[in-house]
C-alpha cells in the first residue's frame, strides 16, 4: 500500500506528467513518418534522461514507446506505408478501408484498438508479470519455430487474389532475409564479396522501399490514367454497437499481443502478423480480410500495442530485453541506477508500480493524441499528389539514412522500391514478401538451433507439447478449406437423403 | 589607395589560408569543435553504455562535446568501416569492442584491418563466466568435464553468436579440456540468456555481470582472481584450466592521426579511465574500468587476433 501511494505521488509530479504527454505526442509523429521508428525516437530521447529525474525519464521513454508504435498505423492507413515495421500488418486492411473513403473510421479503429490493447496488456502485466515471465521461459528454439511457422500461414490470408503468386512473393521474402551472415555457422551468404551485403538487408530500408517508394512509383505511373481517389476523412470513433460486436476480436488480439510481448526476441512486427493470422482463422468476417475489414485492422493494432506492455515483462522481471527498443529502455533504467531483474519486484516495488501506472497513462494520452492529431495527418493527404509524393520520397530517404548513416541503406530503399513496383505491376502482392522477410530470421535460427539441440532429429520437436499444439493449429489452418469442403459435401449429401 | 588595401587584405587572406593549411602545426588547439564517437552497435546495448559513459568523461577532460553516433550493422563491422574511412583529424574517434577488431576480420572481408587504426587505450574489460541452467547438476568444471567426456556432444552451450568472443573462449576451453559440447548460437545475449534460464541449453558463456544480475549459477569465472559479484565461484585456473576470457574494448582512431592529437586523446582517456564518476557508472553496469596504454592495448589486440583467427579457422570454417 505504501508502495502504491509513493508510486502515485511519483505519477502526480508535474514533470513526469509533462514528460509522458510530450513523449506520447512526439512518439506519434515520429512513428507516423515512414522510416523513422520507435528505436530512433527512443534513442533520440536517451540523452535527455541524463538530465531528467528517474520518474520523468521513465515517463518520457514509455510515452514515446507507446506513441511511436501507434503512430505507425497513421501512415499505414493513409498512404499505404507502415510508418514503423510494427504496423506492416495494419496496411493490409487499413489502406483498403481508406481507399473506400472510410479513412476516418479506420483511424478510429486503429486508435481504439491500440489504446485498448495497450491498456489491457498493462493490467495483465500489473497482475501477472512474474508469472508471465516464468511461462515465457518455457519458450525455447523449438517453440519459437512452431510459432514462426504458424505466423507464416498469414501469407495465405493476404494473397487472396492469387495464392501461387502470394506464395512466390512469400518465398522471395524468406530468401531476401537470408543474405548476410549465417546465424549458426557465421558463413557469409550471397554477399558477392560486397562488404555492405555481408551485413544483410536492413528491415527498415527494405520495408520502406517496398511499400513507400513503390507506392510513389505506382502513383506516378497511374497519373496518366485516372487519378487516385481522394481520401477524405475526419476522425471517427467506432460506435458502441460496433465496438460491442468486435469486442471479442479486440480482447483476443490484445491477449495475443501481450503474450507474444513476453517472449524475448519475437517483437511487435511478428506479433501483429501472428495476431492477424489468428484473426483470419477465427473471425466471422474472414472472407473479407484484405479488402478493408476492421477486424484485420484491430487484430494488428491491438496486438502491436499490447506488445509494448508485454515486452516490459521479461525486461523488468528477468532483466532480459526482448527487442532493441526495450534494450534501450533497459539501458536507460540502468543509467538511472535501477537494476531490472528478479529482485526488482521485491526491492523497488514503487518503481515497478510507477511503470505500470505510467504505461496506463501513456495509453490514455495516446488515445487523445491520436484523436487530436489524426485529422491533422489526414489533412496532409489533401496536398496535391505530386507534392505529397515528393515529400514522401524526401522523408523516406532522410528517415532511412538517419538510422545508421549508411548510404548503402538508400540503395536498398531504391532497389526495394523498383522491385516492389515490378512485383505489383505483375500482380504479385507485396504483403507476403514482407511477412516472409520479417519471420525468416526467427524461423531459420530457431529451426537450426532446435536441430542442433535434438542432434539433427526433427522428431524431437514433437516432444514439446507447446510446439506440438502449435503445429496442430497450423496444420488445421492449412487443411481447413479441405475439411470444410468435405464437411459441406457430407452435410449436403445427408440432406439429399432426407 | 583602395587597391593597395585590397591587395593587402588579399595578401593577409592568402597567408591566413596558408596557415590554415598547416593545421597540424596548430594541433595544440585540438579539440576546437565537438568530437564524434562512433559506436558500432545500437543505442542501449552494452557497448553503447560503455561508450556513453566514457564520452561523458572525455567531454570534461577534452573540454569539448563528445557526441556518440551509433552506426550498427554487420556485427559492428559497418561502424568500424566508417571509422576507418573517416578523416584522421581526431574529430572522429571510435569505441571498439574487441570482437569487431579481433574476430570479424577473420570471418568476412572487412574493409579494414588491425593496421587501419591507431590505438588510444583500452578502458573496459568484463570477465566471462560459464553459467549453467537452473536445475543443473554441475557445480564445478571437473564434474562438467567428466560428464562431457563420457557423453560427447550431448550437452549444449549457448553464445550470443557464431564467432563471438564467448563462442571462441568456450571453444578454447573445450580444446583444452579435450571434450565436445554442442554449440547453439543465439542472436545476442537477450534470447540466449533467457534460453539458459528456461533450461533449453545446458550452459551459457556469459559476461560475469550478466550472470550476477540474473542470479545464474556459474561453474567458473575466466579471470585471474575470483569476483566479488560471483561469490563462491572459482576461477578456471584454480580448477586446473589455465585460461582467462573477457569482453573488452577501447578507443581507437583512424590510422595517421597526428602525434599531438593522439597525445591529447591518450591523456584524456587515461584520466577518464581513472575517474571516480566513470568507476561509479561502470559499477552500476556491473563492470569496472580497466586501463591499458596504447602499446599494451595494441599488443593485446594483435595477440588475441592471432589466437582467435586460428580458432575461427578450426571451429567455424572446418565445420561441414
Amino acid at each position: 500500500m505504501d508502495a502504491l501511494l509513493s508510486a502515485l505521488s511519483m505519477l502526480a509530479a508535474p514533470d513526469a506528467l509533462l514528460a509522458v504527454v510530450a513523449g506520447t505526442l512526439v512518439g506519434i509523429i515520429i512513428g507516423a513518418l515512414p522510416g523513422l521508428g520507435s528505436l530512433l525516437a527512443i534513442t533520440m530521447a536517451l540523452p535527455l534522461t541524463f538530465v531528467l529525474g528517474q520518474g520523468a525519464s521513465v515517463a518520457l521513454l514509455l510515452g514515446i514507446y507507446c506513441g511511436s508504435v501507434y503512430g505507425g498505423s497513421l501512415s499505414a492507413i493513409l498512404i499505404n506505408t507502415p510508418g514503423t515495421p510494427q504496423s506492416a500488418a495494419t496496411v493490409l486492411d487499413g489502406y483498403p478501408m481508406a481507399r473506400r473513403g472510410e479513412a476516418g473510421l479506420a483511424l478510429g479503429w486503429a486508435t481504439t484498438a491500440s489504446a485498448f490493447g495497450g491498456i489491457l496488456a498493462t493490467v495483465i502485466l500489473a497482475v501477472a508479470s512474474p508469472l508471465l515471465a516464468r511461462i515465457g521461459l518455457k519458450f525455447g528454439p523449438v517453440e519459437y519455430f512452431a510459432l514462426g511457422l504458424f505466423a507464416l500461414t498469414c501469407i495465405i490470408t493476404v494473397s487472396r487474389d492469387n495464392l501461387v503468386k502470394g506464395l512466390m512473393a512469400g518465398l522471395l521474402g524468406l530468401f531476401v532475409a537470408v543474405v548476410g551472415q549465417d546465424p549458426v555457422t557465421g558463413y557469409l551468404r550471397y554477399d558477392f564479396n560486397v562488404f555492405d551485403l555481408s551485413a544483410g538487408i536492413g528491415l527498415v530500408p527494405f520495408l520502406v522501399g517496398l511499400f513507400a517508394l513503390s507506392e510513389v512509383f505506382w502513383r506516378a505511373a497511374e497519373r496518366s490514367g485516372g487519378g487516385a481517389p481522394v481520401i477524405r476523412s475526419a476522425f471517427r470513433c467506432p460506435s458502441l454497437g460496433e465496438l460491442r460486436r468486435r469486442f471479442s476480436m479486440l480482447l483476443k488480439s490484445s491477449l495475443i499481443g501481450t503474450w507474444i510481448g513476453t517472449l524475448p526476441g519475437v517483437g511487435a512486427s511478428s506479433a501483429s502478423m501472428i495476431s492477424y493470422a489468428e484473426a483470419k482463422r477465427s473471425s466471422r468476417n474472414r472472407d473479407k480480410f484484405g479488402t478493408g475489414e476492421p477486424d484485420g485492422l484491430i487484430a494488428s493494432e491491438a496486438a502491436n500495442n499490447a506488445v509494448t506492455s508485454g515486452a516490459m515483462v521479461p525486461t523488468l522481471s528477468l532483466g532480459v530485453p526482448g527487442d532493441p527498443i526495450t534494450a534501450v529502455m533497459l539501458g536507460a533504467l540502468v543509467l538511472q541506477g535501477v537494476t531490472p531483474g528478479p529482485r526488482l519486484f521485491l526491492d523497488n516495488q514503487e518503481l515497478v508500480l510507477f511503470i505500470f501506472l505510467m504505461l496506463f497513462v501513456a495509453n490514455i494520452c495516446m488515445f487523445f493524441g491520436g484523436w487530436l492529431m489524426s485529422p491533422l495527418f489526414s489533412r496532409i493527404l489533401r496536398l496535391p499528389e505530386p507534392l505529397l509524393m515528393a515529400a514522401v520520397v524526401v522523408l523516406v530517404a532522410a528517415g532511412t539514412y538517419s538510422i545508421n548513416g549508411n548510404p548503402f541503406d538508400l540503395l536498398v530503399v531504391l532497389l526495394a522500391g523498383i522491385g516492389g513496383f515490378l512485383l505489383r505491376y505483375n500482380g504479385f502482392p507485396l504483403a507476403p514478401m514482407v511477412i516472409g522477410f520479417v519471420l525468416s530470421p526467427m524461423i531459420e535460427q530457431s529451426l537450426r538451433q532446435g536441430l542442433l539441440m535434438n542432434r539433427g532429429s526433427f522428431l524431437g520437436f514433437f516432444a514439446s507439447p507447446i510446439a506440438s499444439g502449435l503445429f496442430l493449429i497450423t496444420a488445421l489452418f492449412l487443411l481447413w478449406p479441405l475439411l470444410s469442403g468435405l464437411r459441406r459435401r457430407l452435410f449436403s449429401s445427408s440432406t439429399v437423403k432426407e | 589607395m583602395l587597391t593597395t588595401i585590397t591587395r593587402r587584405i588579399r595578401g593577409l587572406a592568402v597567408i591566413g589560408a596558408a596557415l590554415a593549411c598547416l593545421n597540424p602545426a596548430w594541433a595544440a588547439d585540438y579539440p576546437e569543435r565537438p568530437v564524434t564517437a562512433l559506436v558500432p552497435f545500437p543505442a542501449g546495448g552494452s557497448t553503447d553504455l560503455m561508450a556513453r559513459a566514457i564520452a561523458q568523461e572525455l567531454t570534461d577532460s577534452l573540454n569539448t562535446n563528445v557526441v556518440v553516433d551509433n552506426r550498427s550493422g554487420g556485427a559492428g563491422t559497418v561502424g568500424l568501416a566508417a571509422l576507418a574511412r573517416a578523416r584522421a583529424d581526431g574529430y572522429t574517434i571510435g569505441v571498439a569492442p574487441a570482437a569487431t577488431l579481433v574476430n570479424q576480420p577473420h570471418m568476412r572481408r572487412t574493409p579494414y584491418e588491425l593496421d587501419s587504426f591507431d590505438y588510444i587505450c583500452q578502458f573496459f574489460e568484463s570477465p566471462l563466466a560459464l553459467a549453467v541452467k537452473p536445475d543443473s547438476p554441475f557445480t564445478d568444471l571437473q564434474q562438467l568435464v567428466s560428464y562431457a567426456k563420457s557423453h560427447p556432444g550431448e550437452l549444449t552451450y549457448g553464445s550470443p553468436g557464431p564467432g563471438s568472443l564467448p563462442n571462441l573462449s568456450m571453444e578454447q576451453f573445450l580444446e583444452k579440456a579435450g571434450v565436445e559440447i554442442t554449440h547453439v548460437p543465439f542472436a545476442g545475449d537477450g534470447p540466449g540468456v533467457t534460453a539458459l534460464m528456461g533450461g533449453h541449453v545446458d550452459l551459457y558463456m556469459a559476461m560475469s555481470n550478466v550472470a550476477a544480475d540474473r542470479e545464474l549459477n556459474s561453474v567458473a569465472v575466466f579471470n585471474d582472481e575470483p569476483l566479488d559479484s560471483l561469490p563462491g565461484v572459482r576461477t578456471a585456473a584454480d580448477q586446473g584450466y589455465d585460461l582467462t576470457a573477457s569482453w573488452w574494448g577501447g578507443l581507437i582512431v583512424p590510422k595517421g592521426t597526428s602525434d599531438e592529437v593522439r597525445a591529447v586523446l591518450e591523456q584524456g582517456c587515461e584520466e577518464a579511465a581513472g575517474s571516480e564518476r566513470l568507476a561509479k557508472v561502470f559499477e552500476r553496469l556491473g563492470t569496472r574500468p580497466v586501463y591499458l596504454n596504447p602499446a599494451d592495448f595494441r599488443a593485446k589486440v594483435e595477440s588475441i587476433s592471432e589466437t582467435n583467427g586460428r580458432l575461427i579457422e578450426k571451429v567455424l570454417k572446418n565445420r561441414s
